[in-house]
């Protein structure tokens, strides 16, 4: 494990060249990156270690760019956000993303509840229902939902990771969480209000 | 202290290695009826978000990603070496260039041979000159003429 003292001079070393002081780097934050890949398309996607692979592989060539304004952890996982939506974009188009996801909400939710016959009570229908209503969201809502409330990140760090004030996440939160709740509602109980 | 620097405490503290709370937040947090409540919603969507399914990583991506390193490195490596062996075939060509111009701009500079006045010409286009010609030695213009020293 690296210390986040050492973590500048790790990212010195593989800047000159150092593979290896990368692959510190990598096993630092693999589990993380993968996490959150996971989290974007699916756990069922058979491209997450891929894309988690290629996200490493595109930090490392544009180690050069990174400033250290934001920390590692925060530019890295920028690069792997960007590196999702590239992901979906490339399947489909903007257009037909929105339509698939929404399309297979409802038929997640609907035929989750059909099974159920009664209000959802098993977390693992919950859960496949909660990550296909997020999936559901605009990306600006979404990319706020997964970092805030799938990843537990703070506002003020998903502010530095989408680069826009921590009014702005806020404000987009409450508007992803308005949705979720509707969205859910009628399959999930107790959900806040 | 008012709700929102507690919310934010909170928030931070869900997120990054915090502080105590402090004992004015503490206070609060146990008498505000509307921070309350909002821990209670915020930990019931706690508890939802934590039924998504989560991805585990088993292996190690590291050899992977160097692989991938050194796969996209390698083209990179061969184009430099194509590049520095070219350079090594253009840096004397382009200085045999230069040498050559420079050599050619030099014989062809400052022209410091007279040129022989061809003096028909410059008498029939500069008839003012004619005193000039008359002042000339007359071997010389017979040369000049008839491309001999002797008529």
């Amino acid at each position: 494990m690296v210390a986040a003292d050492d973590e500048q001079a790790w990212i010195c070393r593989a800047r000159d060249g150092d593979a290896e002081a990368y692959g510190v780097l990598v096993e630092r934050y693999q589990q993380r990156i993968f996490r959150l890949v996971a989290k974007w398309l699916g756990p069922d996607h058979a491209g997450i270690e891929d894309v988690t692979q290629d996200v490493f592989v595109r930090a490392y060539t544009a180690l050069d760019t990174f400033r250290g304004d934001a920390s590692f952890s925060t530019w890295l996982t920028r690069i792997a956000l960007n590196r999702c939506r590239d992901e979906h974009r490339r399947a489909m188009s903007r257009r037909a993303l929105q339509e698939a996801f929404a399309r297979e909400s409802v038929v997640g939710l609907e035929s989750a509840a059909q099974t159920l016959e009664e209000p959802v009570d098993t977390s693992a229908e919950t859960g496949r229902m909660v990550h296909l209503a997020v999936a559901s969201l605009p990306d600006k809502l979404r990319l706020v939902v997964t970092l805030k409330d799938l990843e537990g990140y703070s506002y003020a760090e998903v502010s530095r990771i989408l680069q826009c004030k921590v009014g702005t996440v806020k404000s987009r939160h409450a508007r992803a969480r308005e949705k979720l709740r509707r969205l859910l509602a009628p399959y999930v109980t107790g959900l806040p209000q | 202290m008012d709700c929102e620097a507690f919310r934010i405490w909170m928030d931070q503290a869900g997120a990054e290695s915090v502080e105590p709370m402090p004992p004015a937040l503490r206070q609060h947090g146990d008498t505000c009826v509307d921070c309350q409540s909002w821990q209670q919603a915020e930990a019931a969507w706690r508890r939802l978000f934590a039924a998504v399914p989560q991805a585990s990583l088993t292996h190690s991506l590291w050899p992977g990603v160097r692989a991938r390193l050194a796969a996209h490195a390698a083209p990179v490596a061969s184009l430099s070496d194509e590049l520095t062996a070219l350079g090594r075939l253009l840096v004397p060509a382009l200085a045999l260039l230069v040498l050559s111009l420079a050599g050619v701009g030099w014989w062809s500079g400052p022209d410091t041979q007279p040129t022989p006045i061809d003096t028909s010409t410059f008498l029939v286009a500069n008839p003012s000159a004619e005193l000039a010609f008359l002042s000339q030695d007359p071997d010389t213009i017979l040369q000049q003429w008839g491309g001999r020293e002797t008529p």
